[in-house]
């Protein structure tokens, strides 16, 4: 009975399954296709199966340097903003004054303020500090990124007792190794998701790197995506071809990650 | 192995509430001592002031006659067990107990050696590569207790260690406690609102309440001889029987019983002449059988309701409204509701001043 009453919610999973799919379908299928033959029919699967497009791809995206760029940017942003988002609430959380509160109400309202207001003035002083491409893309991220995570943080540490703080500083450490040694390995839950969302973002973003990172050879993924994008032609083979290269290694890095990714948001949950 | 001695210790918060008020006490090497009182009298704050872990407003605070007021935490060389334990829940048993060694920089050979001896003291060899989560209640209390005899440290402090246990096992730890306490001969302080515990593991009790020290003595002191109507209502279950009267002609009156004074307390009662004062008696001293060699006052009291604790009945009862626990045999047959005589010890009742509450012997 209990088969029966779950079979039209399987079939539901496994249509918003597809749906999901599709445009990866799309993706690949199209990304072995001559362009001619993509304007000629998008669904059909490919004639004959030619590696061409991801060779010239590959060479057009100067993919080795741009997924380093990548890579780069959103391991040190990503890295960056952990280090300094969980000391940030640590000491939100654990000194308890008025100015500690305005400061975590600053943070968590500037979750509110749309990237669009602030981009010109930003790109514009950092421009005048000198502080463009890879340095100053990654301090902005943190910039970007440090609301949502303080936040995050903000709301497990209060669940952690402070007598654990104290148990350590008993026990001799520092606030520091407290922090270190006891804190933030309790977090991990809370520090995969914050990895896992700004991960997500910073990857994927396409904006502020176009406007930050302006020197020849430091440009991330998406930026460069952009080339088969032209204003008269559109290199579909070679755009969809560059990005199924662009997801591989993600996909690699997911598959090898996942008992930590799934473990730390469903950590997370429970506790 | 250490002295401490508080003086006039007191407790500000945020310059206006007031915690603690001048607190005194001199701890002599190889005390257990037992702060006990209601929740909010102060006891934490004054152990958190001891270990540091709370400023100290006023007063002075010496281990071995060294001032430590302003001597941070670590090294003060006191162990705390904590009321929820506060184990490091990402650590093994293990590492639980090894992590103050090794934020002191011990050699590892000698972190695992006093580890494991702390571990066979205490029966937690065959869990030491478990984590927090994979433990019992008492099994955790007892790494909790481990963490701090691996320290070696000169001071144990003990913030309401065993309120999460339930009461079998809080007994049993109870127990463990005081063993634990014997072997190792280390001072202790030891923070409780249980009046049981406070009793059956002092060697001197403080008192407290509303962060005053209300008497400071050892168990059977605090019990014979309590120095206010709050210690005899405190200390001692059930709690010490009050009932209001007057003094008329050296005699202590309610309405038209009157308890003879003993003659040692003539004089002392002489001020109380025509005054009211209240007279407390224990329940084992309010009986259905008269003491043998002793004075004894019969009264009929009025029976509410009648508990068998096995050995022996409590009865609940009230003398012309003023309620009261006296004890009866347990073979006794007693109608609730109705009559019963009971004996007053007069030679064990004690004497408090209305107003102040104060004991007036």
């Amino acid at each position: 009975m209990k088969k029966a009453y779950l079979l039209p919610l399987e079939i539901f999973g496994i249509i918003l399954a597809l749906i999901w799919l599709s445009p990866f379908y799309l993706m690949l299928v199209n990304s072995f296709k001559t362009k001619k033959e993509i304007f000629s029919d998008t669904l059909k699967p490919p004639a004959d199966f030619t590696w061409a497009n991801y060779v010239q791809a590959f060479k057009e995206l100067d993919f080795a340097q741009t997924f380093f760029n990548s890579l780069i940017i959103t391991v040190g942003s990503v890295v960056v903003i952990i280090i300094f988002s969980a000391l940030a609430a640590y000491a939100l959380s654990r000194v308890k004054s008025k100015v500690s509160t305005v400061i975590f109400f600053l943070f968590v309202a500037a979750m509110l303020i749309p990237f669009q207001s602030v981009m010109i003035p930003l790109v514009t002083i950092f421009g005048q500090l000198e502080m463009l491409n890879r340095g100053g893309l990654i301090f902005m991220y943190l910039g970007f990124g440090a609301s949502l995570s303080i936040f995050l943080y903000h709301g497990a540490l209060t669940s952690i007792p402070k007598s654990l703080d104290e148990a350590a500083t008993i026990d001799g450490a520092n606030r520091w190794q407290v922090f270190w040694h006891v804190i933030f390995p309790m977090l991990k839950p809370i520090t995969v998701t914050v990895a896992i969302l700004n991960t997500i973002w910073i990857w994927n973003d396409y904006l502020l790197p176009s406007l930050v990172i302006n020197a020849d050879g430091m440009q991330t993924i998406p930026l460069k995506m952009f080339f088969f994008f032209g204003e008269y032609t559109k290199q579909w083979h070679l755009a969809l071809a560059g990005l199924t290269i662009a997801i591989v290694p993600v996909i690699i890095a997911y598959f090898f990650a996942q008992k930590q990714i799934i473990k730390g948001v469903s950590d997370g949950a429970v506790k | 192995m250490a002295t401490l001695d508080l003086q006039h210790v007191g407790k500000l918060y945020d310059k206006e509430v007031r915690a603690i008020t001048d607190f005194n006490l001199s701890v002599e090497d190889e005390e257990f001592i037992v702060f006990v009182g209601p929740s909010g009298c102060g006891k934490s704050t004054t152990l958190r002031m001891i270990a540091g872990l709370e400023e100290i407003s006023e007063g002075d605070f010496l281990i071995d006659g060294k001032r430590m007021n302003d001597m941070p935490p670590k090294d003060r060389d006191i162990a705390m067990v904590f009321q929820n334990y506060a184990l490091y829940p990402h650590m093994t048993v293990f590492d639980n107990m090894a992590f103050g060694l090794k934020m002191r920089k011990f050699p590892k050979k000698e972190i695992k050696e006093r580890v494991e001896e702390a571990a066979k003291i205490l029966d937690l060899s065959h869990l030491l590569k478990r984590k927090p989560k994979a433990l019992s209640g008492g099994q955790r209390q007892r790494v909790a207790l481990g963490r701090a005899i691996v320290r070696d440290a000169k001071i144990f402090l003990m913030d309401e260690p065993l309120s999460n246990l339930d009461s079998k096992l809080r007994v049993q730890m109870r127990t463990e406690i005081i063993k634990l306490h014997r072997r190792l001969k280390t001072t202790t302080i030891y923070v409780t609102h249980d009046q049981t515990e406070a009793m059956t593991m002092a060697s001197r009790i403080v008192i407290m309440k509303d962060g005053f020290i209300q008497q400071i003595g050892t168990p059977k002191e605090v019990y014979e001889l309590p120095n206010n109507v709050f210690v005899g209502g405190f200390i001692g279950s059930p709690a010490m029987n009050f009932f209001k009267g007057i003094i008329q002609d050296g005699k202590f009156i309610i309405t038209n019983h009157a308890f003879d004074i003993s003659p040692m307390y003539v004089e002392a009662i002489k001020a109380y002449e025509g005054k009211e004062v209240i007279m407390g008696i224990r329940s084992e001293h309010i009986t259905s059988q008269a003491p043998t060699g002793e004075m004894a006052l019969e009264i009929p009291v009025h029976v509410d309701t009648v508990e068998l604790t096995g050995a022996e009945q409590m009865v609940y009862g009230d003398l012309e409204g003023q309620p009261l626990i006296g004890r009866a045999d347990a073979k006794r047959e007693i109608m609730m509701g109705a009559s019963l005589p009971l004996y007053f010890h007069t030679e064990h009742v004690h004497f408090f001043d209305a107003k102040t509450e104060n004991r007036i012997f």
